[in-house]
């Protein structure tokens, strides 16, 4: 917790002991495609640094205080300082929105609407981040999903019927795939040798966390449908520690932040580039859409905007929607 | 007193049952998935968290039965360095204490977590249960863990004084 | 200061015999007391411990278990075994480590390995004459080949601190499992003879008591053998029942029909397949009880998850991981006594810790170590599995030996003798090797999951 030094009466002199949980890699042991995690480094750094040793952050990575979930709870109760990761949407079907299929084109269109200080989505996520007792200090363009698997090439929704594609619980990742394939549940820490054995075929996943996850080593084929944008990188500090922090910290932290979640920007979009030279190296077929093609999938999204809509909340998704367009 | 044996001995039998059902279903519901996944080519969406569940279920109702019987794995190694029989007999009365309290204890924190948890109104992830009706099993089981030690403390107690 | 007092507590509380559980709780407790930390995620910590796929293979591959010994199938096994072995010097006592693999293959636990010989083979092989003390060791010094063997429980329990991946964990602990298996048997042959005796067999004892003469004895003997003769296609066709269930299930994960922890479900099926309505040795009543059996006992069980894990977390948060790195590392900067020091903290460790604590303590504890040497996750896993297997048979915590203990009434000092060879001539020799030569664990894996470990 924020432990009071004794020396000193005014707030200058205090200082904050904040523990930061988050699933991603530490850098220390895995320094490549790791833009969340060095990020978060970087993060840690700029905090300690800039706040003059006022803020003392400590990072835990590899989910050694527990996974997402957990994470964001401990948040929330108080528990834990700081959280680096996506709030689930089993905890508020808001979160959801995030992740609507095909929300965002480009990069550039989500810096415009959510990753930057006066995003219209940021400051929509803001408030329902703050009513789970939490503040939202930043967000990074954090990654987009295609999908990877050791059949034959993907262009096409039909192309995945034969398919037995991994998934994980999340309501929109069910939504999106249980009707295009024969979708099937399994742990991540089971997929790599999952797709060994053919238990699956493949999965969703960012071209980079290919890369770094070595699931190239199976050989084989990446389809850059980009289907989902996910909110991975979201800087979030509890309420009440949040609140106890004088004006001129907080600036900092923001500060810091957003400086940490542009740098997430610059790696994701620097490791995606060495990302295809690498995977086609390792004779990984990289399949690029064509617009046509592109729409295709975008097509069948949209044809399950009414239940997404419904899984999210109707107004919600309405502001979400609305928000993204105002920042075109 | 009749009545509240009776009722013990309802509760075990029921645990037990329900622990054994829950076995079967767990099997059931993996199994399930497979022919799913391969006899129908279907993925049956949201079910998959209920094996889990049943487990978690079935780990904290049964460690109240285990608790029961002071059944907990522990070392019997003191036996063999203490001869005297009362000695040995009092250092369990002791611990048995101290497990009381610190399940006691634990038993508090859990109905604060339990509490929280109705305030925050979470569901899982998959069939979008309620999250506070599995937290509910840590701490149904820490309490009658701690009410269990605390009955076989108040046994020993009684007997340590009888010796007098 | 805080730390060293709750862990002096745990391991004052665990040794004067407070259940393990409850010390790691009263250890988490102390801390927070002395510390003023905060309590708030005790309960959460423990309440995700359990939320895990992976871990649900546990209470699946005990049903299984219990499945075998009541379908027949262990019986089956035993027969086996004895057929193979009838003819050999020491035969019948090389039976024991043949027995555990075959077992292992359908069992995931060295602790129902044991359980289960010591209950069907040791009373048997006393009445043939051989010394209780040598049973009661070897049949405990097996139990590790329950696991080895995969399934292995003990493989699930490391994937939850560990990102290893059970089914390449299946396969890493094979080639030290039959290397383990060959020195027991080498050891047997040359150390049986003291332990063996056949005139304290109870036919031998029958025939003096009666003043049988040796032509009676001699068709006595006849009689026996004849009735195995008669008995061996029986023997074949029903090992061939159960031997279909490793071929399922591992060819069921390997080839991708199954994931490991599915695996487990289908162990339960089959056994009750063969069990009701194969070999027609249990009923459904008695089969439901393999279910009730199980899960009532998980609470015993798979509890050590969240209390020791209240107590990890702990340790992380003061980065004693970080501590243990440094000092280790500290004492040596030569890869090969680093990994000595590990293996000495592990075997060490194993007199006092039982398997899970060992595996779920000191794995988060030496990961960053381990990874620092160029120790992958698969190799640190067999290491530490050896090592668990160690521990259960070096008092004074040796679960394996209360277990033939309590079966065959046999002190455990009295094991101490026999168990000597077979933990300095076979255990620890393979601890080492698996520390000293990782192709001996990642080649299976690599090879048969074609692709870099
Ligand atoms: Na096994
Ligand atoms: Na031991």
């Amino acid at each position: 917790g924020g432990g009071g030094n004794p020396a000193g009466s005014n707030s200058e002199e205090v200082t904050y002991t904040w523990k930061m949980g988050t699933i991603y890699n530490d850098p220390a042991s895995r320094p490549d495609y790791n833009s969340f995690g060095l990020s978060m480094k970087k993060f840690v750094e700029l905090v300690n640094e800039k706040s003059e040793g006022r803020i003392v952050i400590e990072p835990y990575y590899n989910s050694i205080l527990g996974a997402s979930q957990e994470l964001f709870e401990q948040l929330r109760r108080g528990e834990l300082e700081v959280f680096y990761g996506q709030p689930m949407a089993n905890v508020d079907s808001r979160f959801g929105a995030w992740s609507i299929p095909y929300l965002f084109s480009d990069y550039d269109a989500v810096t415009k609407a959510i990753a930057s200080p006066d995003a219209p989505l940021f400051k929509l996520s803001q408030e329902w981040v703050r009513e789970n007792n939490a503040e939202l200090i930043a967000v990074g363009p954090s990654v987009f999903r295609g999908f990877f698997n050791v059949k034959h090439p993907v262009a096409t929704v039909q192309d995945l019927r034969d398919l037995k594609v991994r998934i994980y619980e999340d309501p929109i990742v069910n939504l999106f795939w249980k009707d295009i394939c024969n979708a099937t549940s399994m742990p991540y820490s089971e997929v790599y040798t999952g797709l060994q054995t053919k238990t699956i075929d493949g999965l969703e996943f960012a071209d980079t966390s290919v890369v770094s996850s070595k699931y190239y080593e199976l050989g084989n084929y990446f389809t850059d449908i980009n289907w989902q944008w996910t909110s991975g990188g979201n800087i979030i500090i509890g309420k009440k520690f949040w609140d106890q922090l004088p004006e001129d910290l907080k600036e900092i932290v923001r500060e810091c932040a957003w400086e940490a979640m542009e740098y997430q920007g610059i790696e994701e979009k620097k490791n995606k580039e060495s990302a295809y030279s690498t995977l086609r190296e390792c004779g990984v077929e990289i399949y690029e859409l064509s617009d046509e093609e592109r729409q295709g999938w975008i097509d069948y999204a949209r044809s399950l905007d009414s239940r997404i809509r419904e899984a999210i909340g109707p107004e919600t998704y309405d502001a979400v929607v609305e928000a993204v367009k105002l920042a075109k | 007193m009749e009545i509240l044996k009776k009722l013990d001995a309802l509760a075990f039998k029921a645990i037990r049952t329900f622990a054994g059902i829950a076995m079967v279903l767990l099997t059931a519901v993996i199994i399930i998935q497979i022919l799913a996944r391969y006899v129908f080519k279907v993925s049956i969406g949201g079910i998959e968290e209920t094996p889990i569940f049943l487990m978690m279920i079935s780990v904290w109702l049964s460690a109240i039965i285990v608790a029961r019987e002071d059944g907990h794995v522990k070392i019997d190694l003191i036996d063999l360095m203490i001869k005297n029989k009362k000695i040995l007999y009092i250092l369990k009365t002791v611990l048995r204490c101290l497990t009381t309290v610190v399940l006691g204890i634990y038993a508090k924190f859990a109905l604060d977590y339990l509490i929280s948890s109705m305030r925050l109104g979470d569901t899982t992830p998959g069939l979008g249960i309620p999250v506070w009706t599995m937290h509910s099993f840590v701490f149904i089981s820490a309490f009658f863990m701690t009410l269990y030690y605390l009955i076989n403390s108040i046994k020993a107690i009684k007997e340590v004084w009888e010796w007098r | 200061m805080a730390l060293i007092a709750s862990i002096s507590a745990i391991l004052i509380l665990i040794f004067i015999g407070m259940s393990v559980p409850f010390c790691f709780l009263s250890g988490s407790l102390i801390y927070i007391f002395m510390t003023g930390a905060s309590t708030g995620t005790f309960v959460s910590t423990s309440y995700y411990a359990l939320d895990s796929f992976s871990t649900l293979a546990i209470p699946l591959f005990m049903i299984a278990g219990t499945l075998m010994e009541k379908s027949g199938i262990a019986r089956t096994l035993i027969d086996l075994a004895e057929m193979i072995l009838k003819k050999t010097k020491g035969g019948m006592g090389a039976t024991i480590p043949l027995v555990s693999c075959f077992f292992g293959a359908l069992s995931g636990s060295g602790t129902a390995t044991v359980t289960t010989l010591g209950s069907m083979m040791a009373p048997r092989l006393t009445e043939l004459g051989w010394d209780k003390r040598y049973l009661a060791a070897f049949i405990a010094a097996c139990g590790p080949l329950g696991y080895m063997i995969p399934p292995n429980m003990n493989a699930i329990i490391y994937t939850r601190v560990s990102s290893a991946s059970v089914a390449a964990l299946f396969l890493a602990t094979i080639i030290p499992g039959i290397l383990w298996t060959i020195l027991y048997l080498i050891i047997n042959r040359y150390t049986y003879h003291h332990w063996y005796n056949p005139e304290n067999s109870v036919t031998a004892k029958i025939g003096m008591a009666g003043e049988q003469t040796a032509e009676n004895g001699a068709t006595a003997k006849s009689i026996i053998v004849e009735e195995q003769a008669a008995d061996k296609l029986t023997i074949i066709k029903r090992a061939g029942v159960a031997f279909l269930m490793p071929v399922i299930i591992m060819g069921g994960i390997y080839s991708g029909i199954f994931t490991a922890t599915e695996a487990g479900a289908v162990g339960c099926v089959y056994g009750l397949i063969v069990g009701v309505l194969i070999f027609k040795k249990m009923s459904l009543k008695e089969a439901f009880s393999s279910f009730i059996k199980t899960g009532s006992s998980l609470g015993s069980i798979l509890i050590m998850f969240p209390m020791t894990l209240i107590f990890t977390r702990i340790l992380v948060l003061n980065g004693v991981p970080g501590m243990v790195t440094q000092f280790i590392t500290g004492i040596s900067s030569n890869k090969y006594v680093i990994i000595l020091i590990i293996d000495l903290v592990l075997i060490l460790a194993g007199c006092f810790l039982d398997a899970g604590v060992l595996l779920l303590v000191f794995t988060p504890l030496l990961l960053p170590t381990a990874a620092i040497i160029g120790i992958g996750e698969i190799q640190l896993g067999v290491m530490m599995f050896v090592a668990v297997g160690v521990g259960t048979i070096t008092p004074p915590m040796a679960m394996n030996l209360f277990i033939t203990g309590k079966i065959t009434g046999v002190e455990m000092m009295d094991m101490m003798k026999p168990l000597l060879p077979f933990l300095l001539f076979a255990a620890i020799p393979i601890l080492i090797l698996v520390t000293f030569v990782p192709a001996v664990s990642t080649f299976l894996p690599s090879l048969i999951l074609s692709g870099g470990m």
